[in-house]
């Protein structure tokens, strides 16, 4: 442990350094912005529904996509590789990207067709993968997963339920839920990019040592002109401030994404909001 | 030098000239020479003065002819008077005309007793040593006056001398080895009592050559450094851990931290004591600098493999620190000022064989660090980091043969930083604190009961507590109660057989309570991809152990050590059984021939034992090491130890892959294996007592095989590991020293792509075969120059340690872009200059 304490340490403290590489923020690639499932986790005999939400740069379009399902995963240390191979099943995507899926139906199919032996007792939650995978015509591919837990014996006794987007403002003008038109931004200025999330989507839930915690709302901007002040944010009340600098030949716009996340699989995505840009 | 008793002036009667019937006598004889009378020195005077009456045959030329005595004062008077009186000369007697006859005079010769002489003059002196004021011992001290030799003396222990000198202008002198020759004219008064104390400055003895044990020693190889050695070593700012590293066998540790890579094992496998009981914690945030300042060191013992006996729970290498002895012969201090620290220290002798030193340092890097660090990092310090550490010990040695030795020392680590907005993991945000600190009270006591059996005994009670907050959701928490008990008894049973034996208990009562990412113990994943590790426990692990070894010496230079060593872990219900061996053979005067094999063995760490976040039914890791090597004294000043070795290692605890996903499976298993094997050279010199240095040199392979994936490069293989370095003394309190070195990179996972985790927004990396590529090589100059201004009382240091003079880019790891499509290499510490002072007397 002491080694690891000192090992965070030397790691934050460089890693406050700043590097060359292009933030998170900035969207010049394909990217695979969000996954929403609803509901978030499911029982025995309950369907899920999937949607990716995926950013195309301008003149791309989607060449490929693939949904996979796998009820055990190896997880993140393994790159998330089905852990029974052999279970890892396709499931069909629709234009828009998205699938649905009963996990139990899948797990059982999996138990029998695979021959794999039944631990004498069920885990009471199992955390099953759903693998998106998407290329574009551009030649660029991105692979994205979601974990859901699946209740082996029973419906989920309190399911986790999606942040909810209240209000988001640019510059002080609301751009969301009710549309609105953000000043034009002058090249080199800085406007605020403003989310709030409903305090009532916030869900308290015991952590593996039973310990009651509330859910951290976690929000991530993206921007396809311009830079933010930062990448993420988190709280129910969080602003970033967009730029309007290291713009390319021709950008006169910059698009803004927002994306809510209670990191427990939660996630709610607002945009993009169209920032005119004056150089 | 004066003159002996002078002998007395007579005082001159006029001569009674002896009248007869013959011509007038018109000038009787006059004395024109006298010469005193020379009595033998110490001679008894009856009386202040003593006359003798003489008959004195004049002749005509003035010569005296004949003398008698008429009236005696005894001897030796009367023989001195005759002496005198025959070599008196006379203007002869004359008569009216002028002519110049023979004359017979009785003549008073009176003889004065000389004055006492002088009272001697008395020097109560002491000889110390320039700077240090270390008194210098057993040196003979001559009081001269020209060739003559007026008295000798020889200093005591605390470099004190007596002389009483009988005269009042003479010169002082004496040599003691390694200084500057005293040599002093004194000039006093009669009876005078002088009390001086001589300050002389040393000329060398500061590089003393690392020296090896005597040839029937107990390890394969173990080098000590001297501490004055250490705290000159360039590279290091006078650390005293981090001088191991520039010994063979000692792989080099990341970003010049302070991980501890003996033989290629990991670095927890090896351990570090202070006299006799473990370090609890090494180094202030994991590598800055040592928990235990050298103002107390005596030396560094270090042994990279094959250890005796009487140390085990450890499958790597064992490093001893020994701390000295508060000064007894008056009091010292240090005042200690550089880049990382600032440092007092006392100590003294408080009479009745006791003796006090203490020690405190305090970091200044939280003054530093906002200055360095950029502005737009997103951290903001509530508590920049800082340390503290003191130490304090005292010594009772009330005879050659008992002494009681009491160690009181701790630190702590302080931190506390605010994270502005979440890092590149959403978990990292917010507070983040950590307070890591131990206190420790150690008593050792050693005693030579016998001729034939000694003892050394070591009782150590520690208090350790780690309280650790990253972001709302991970902590851990620790609160331990330690107790060790180190007992080792030594028994002559014959001219060449030695039995040792004892008991090395360690007790553990910790508290402990966590909510952490589980560890992967792989490559690193984002934390908030893993599943969360949660506990609240207490637990008391008890690891007695027992060894025995015999040392026997059937021939002489040959040394045959067989040992066996049983422990038992109470957190996995086991034992481990160690049997060792290890053989030294003084071959000729200059050649040793060495070897060993044993087995090693090491516990699980206590949470890869623990129910609740480990497998409490793991084996003890397991090494079995085997030596063999020579050392050979090629010159005078050069000397070289060349050992190869190997180790297999089994039973090595690694991360169970399936528990991810199943629950019910262990978290860890003993399904590790893999071997180290290679060869370590040490080449020293030590020349005219102005140069020290040596290379050090290993070659080396160390190698891991996790359950079902083919053999691959440990996290630390360095296969070509090179440290060149020299520290010489140029005159006039100023000395230079240089390393430089050359390491392999260490081998790195390359990244192969990544997959997004949408939940938490972050992108995993996907690996490849692990510790398939291999880091750009290390190499790095230091230079390190002192000068040291030696006063009477007390000696200034400045020193200026630059680590890095060339400012070479070493790549440490890679930088990558948020998806790990992009890569940069990142490199460790530029150029460091560290400055500092230190006065001491």
């Amino acid at each position: 442990m002491r080694r690891s304490v000192a090992a965070a340490l030397l790691a934050l403290l460089l890693g406050g350094c700043a590097s060359d590489f292009l933030p998170a923020s900035v969207l010049n690639d394909l990217r695979v912005l969000a996954i929403l499932a609803d509901p978030l986790e499911v029982g025995p005999g309950q369907q899920v529904a999937l949607r990716p939400a995926v950013y195309l740069p301008p003149g791309a379009t989607i060449s490929s996509q693939r949904w996979t399902f796998c009820p055990l995963s190896a997880g993140s240390v393994a790159g998330y590789g089905c852990a029974v191979p052999q279970c890892e099943v396709e499931l069909p995507a629709a234009g828009d990207g998205s699938t649905t899926a009963d996990p139990s139906a899948l797990a059982q199919q999996c138990i029998a067709s695979a021959g794999v032996a039944l631990p004498p007792v069920l885990p009471e939650v199992i955390d099953v993968t759903f693998t998106y995978q998407v290329a574009s015509s551009q030649g660029q591919s991105r692979q994205a997963v979601l974990q859901l837990p699946l209740w082996t014996q029973g419906p989920p006794p309190d399911p986790n339920r999606p942040p909810v987007i209240e209000r988001v403002e640019i510059g002080g003008v609301p751009v969301f839920p009710t549309p609105g038109a953000p000043a034009p931004l002058p090249a080199g200025a800085a406007v605020a990019v403003h989310v709030i999330v409903d305090p009532a989507s916030v869900q308290t839930y015991l952590d593996a040592a039973g310990t009651a915690v509330t859910e951290t709302m976690t929000t991530s901007w993206y921007t396809t002109a311009g830079r933010l002040s930062a990448d993420r944010a988190t709280g129910v009340d969080t602003a970033v401030d967009l730029e309007a600098i290291d713009l390319e030949e021709g950008q006169t716009a910059a698009d803004v994404y927002v994306v809510v996340r209670d990191l427990r699989g939660g996630q709610a995505l607002a945009g993009p909001f169209t920032v005119p840009i004056l150089r | 030098m004066r003159p002996g008793p002078a002998a007395a002036l007579a005082l001159l009667l006029a001569a009674v000239p002896a009248l007869a019937a013959e011509p007038e006598l018109a000038t009787p004889p006059t004395l024109r020479q006298l010469v005193p009378a020379e009595v033998p020195p110490g001679t008894a005077f009856p009386a202040p003065e003593v006359a003798v009456v003489l008959s004195i045959d004049v002749a005509a030329d003035g010569r005296v002819e004949r003398v008698a005595v008429e009236q005696g004062a005894g001897e030796p008077f009367d023989s001195a008077a005759l002496a005198a009186a025959r070599r008196f000369e006379f203007e002869p007697g004359r008569l009216a005309s002028g002519e110049a006859v023979p004359v017979t005079v009785t003549f008073r010769l009176r003889i004065r007793e000389p004055p006492p002489p002088p009272a001697p003059v008395k020097i109560v002196g002491r000889l110390l040593e320039r700077g240090t004021r270390r008194p210098l011992e057993d040196v003979p001290v001559s009081a001269t006056a020209g060739e003559q030799v007026l008295g000798r003396a020889a200093t005591d222990p605390a470099g004190r001398f007596t002389l009483a000198v009988p005269a009042e202008a003479f010169a002082l002198s004496a040599s003691p080895p390694g200084h500057r020759p005293l040599q002093v004219s004194i000039q006093a008064r009669p009876g005078e009592e002088r009390e001086e104390v001589y300050y002389l400055e040393s000329v060398g003895g500061a590089n003393e050559t690392v020296v090896s044990a005597s040839a029937i020693r107990r390890e394969v190889v173990r080098e000590v450094i001297p501490a004055d050695l250490v705290r000159q070593l360039p590279g290091t700012a006078g650390d005293t851990l981090k001088a191991v590293q520039n010994l063979p066998g000692v792989a080099r540790a990341p970003f010049g931290g302070g991980a501890l890579i003996l033989r290629g094992s990991n670095p927890g496998d090896s351990q570090v004591f202070l006299d006799g009981q473990q370090i609890p914690l090494l180094y202030h945030f994991g590598g800055l600098r040592s928990t235990f300042n050298s103002v107390f060191l005596q030396s560094v013992e270090f042994v990279p493999g094959n250890f005796a006996s009487d140390y085990g729970r450890a499958q790597g290498g064992i490093i001893d620190v020994r701390a000295r002895d508060p000064a007894a012969d008056g009091f010292h201090g240090e005042v200690d000022l550089n880049l990382y620290d600032a440092g007092v220290a006392l100590e003294g002798p408080l009479g009745g064989g006791w003796s006090l030193g203490g020690a405190f340092h305090r970091s200044w890097v939280d003054a530093l660090l906002p200055a360095v660090l950029p502005s737009d990092a997103n951290l903001s310090f509530n508590t920049a980091p800082r340390y503290y550490d003191y130490q304090f010990l005292s010594t009772y040695r009330p005879n050659e043969r008992h002494t009681l030795r009491f160690l009181f020392y701790g630190s702590m680590d302080r931190v506390a930083a605010l994270f502005d907005e979440p890092r590149d993991d959403p978990t990292i945000t917010g507070a983040f604190d950590a307070r890591v600190m131990f206190h420790s009270l150690q008593v050792n006591y050693a005693s030579v009961l016998s001729r034939a059996v000694r003892q050394e005994t070591s009782l150590r009670l520690g208090l350790q507590q780690i309280d650790t907050q990253v972001g709302p959701q991970y902590f851990f928490t620790l609160k331990a109660r330690l107790f060790s008990l180190r007992s080792a008894w030594t028994w002559v049973l014959s001219p060449v057989v030695e039995a040792r034996g004892g008991l090395d208990i360690v007790v553990n009562g910790a508290s402990v309570a966590l909510n952490l990412p589980q560890s992967s113990g792989t490559e690193a994943v984002p934390p908030s991809t893993l599943p969360q590790v949660g506990a609240d426990t207490r637990v008391t692990l008890y690891q007695p152990a027992a060894f025995a070894e015999l040392l026997v010496t059937p021939l002489p230079g040959l040394g045959i050590l067989p040992g066996l060593r049983a422990d038992w872990y109470s957190d996995i219900r086991g034992w481990s059984v160690d049997p060792r061996l290890n053989l030294r053979y003084q071959a000729t005067p200059s050649t040793v021939l060495k070897g060993g094999i044993g087995l090693y063995s090491q516990p699980p760490s206590p949470a890869e034992s623990a129910a609740q976040t480990g497998n409490p039914a793991l084996l003890p890791e397991r090494s079995l090491q085997a030596s063999l090597g020579a050392e050979q004294r090629i010159l005078s000043a050069l000397d070289l130890s060349v050992t190869a070795f190997y180790k297999w290692l089994d039973r090595q605890v690694v991360p169970n892959q399936a528990s991810v996903y199943d629950p019910a499976a262990p978290r860890y298993t003993n399904e590790g294996t893999g071997r180290v094997y290679g060869i370590e050279a040490l080449l020293k010199a030590s020349f005219t007592n102005r140069f020290t240095g040596w290379i050090a040199f290993t070659w080396q392979r160390s190698l891991r095989t996790d359950p079902g994936q083919p053999e691959r490069p440990s996290d630390f293989d360095q296969p070509v590991n090179l440290t060149a370095l020299g520290i010489y003394q140029l005159g006039r309190g100023w000395s230079a020293g240089a390393r430089f070195r050359y390491v392999s990179g260490n081998p790195s996972t390359p990244v192969t792509g990544s997959i997004y985790d949408s939940a938490t927004d972050v992108y995993v990396p996907l690996y490849g075969t692990k510790n398939s590529e291999r880091l750009g090589a290390f190499y790095a100059l230091d230079l390190r120059i002192d000068k040291v201004w030696t006063f009477d009382t007390w000696k200034l240091d400045l020193y200026l340690d630059v680590q890095n003079v060339t400012n070479h880019g070493n790549q440490e790891g890679w930088t990558y872009s948020y998806d790990y499509a992009q890569r940069t290499p990142m490199t460790g510490l530029p150029i460091l200059p560290i400055l500092g002072i230190r006065g001491n007397w």
